[in-house]
């Protein structure tokens, strides 16, 4: 979750530190449970902090407004997804495509079927709290993952430029983003 | 556009169908196995070097 943009979640003591994050998963989590239950238009910050077991002063301590939550809520959502992207993609470097095709594609879609009606109420409130600009940071991180998973797949590729010990040039680009 | 931006696009295309489709715990398995499929099947002819 990207907090560069928040003072208030500046770096402090360790133990404060960790309590912190705590309060702030506990408000997410409770971003989320009264999203559901309750929908966007409904949802406010005193309901969420009351649903979270905090103030509204501490609430707002983390999260300035409404549009705030609903937007770290998601980039915690996609940074979970790609999370998982990227350990998939660790775990299968030098795999068979065969096999890294299923590792990521499961590992993917099993992140995102954790909770569907989680996913399903993201998507709906995308487009209100600068969606777009999150997702594309989330698909650079996985554009990145993969193309170095897929580079790692030397077995197939076979054109005798891959021998052992060589770097063949610029193989690495073949699988990248042409924004990278 | 290469082919990690073409398997992410595929990914996040299929698992937002699914999740907006009305029976998506019902159709995760086939989507699952079908994506696979043809992604092993693209990624295989596209890294196969021209004859």
């Amino acid at each position: 979750m990207t907090r560069t943009d928040s003072p208030l979640l500046d770096p402090r003591k360790t133990p404060v530190q960790a309590r912190s994050a705590v309060t702030v998963d506990a408000i997410l989590s409770a971003t989320i449970q009264v999203l559901l239950a309750e929908g966007q238009e409904r949802l406010t910050t005193t309901r969420v902090a009351y649903r979270a077991g905090v103030s509204v002063g501490t609430l707002y301590q983390y999260f300035p407004n409404k549009q705030a939550l609903l937007r770290a809520v998601l980039e915690r959502h996609l940074d979970e997804v790609v999370s998982s992207l990227e350990r998939a993609c660790r775990e299968h470097h030098g795999c068979s495509l065969h096999e890294m095709a299923s590792s990521v594609i499961t590992a993917f879609l099993d992140a995102k079927m954790k909770s569907v009606r989680t996913s399903a109420s993201l998507y709906s409130i995308a487009a209100d709290v600068d969606g777009n600009r999150i997702s594309r940071e989330a698909g650079h991180r996985a554009c990145d993952a993969l193309a170095t998973m897929l580079a790692s797949a030397t077995a197939e590729l076979g054109n005798g430029a891959h021998a052992p010990g060589r770097t063949p040039p610029r193989r690495h680009d073949r699988y990248r983003s042409p924004s990278h | 556009m290469r082919l990690a931006e073409l398997l992410h696009g595929a990914m996040t295309g299929i698992a937002r169908r699914l999740i907006e489709s009305p029976t998506p715990h019902k159709l995760h398995e086939s989507y699952r196995a079908e994506l696979i499929r043809l992604v092993s099947a693209y990624l295989i002819a596209s890294t196969r070097p021209a004859l």
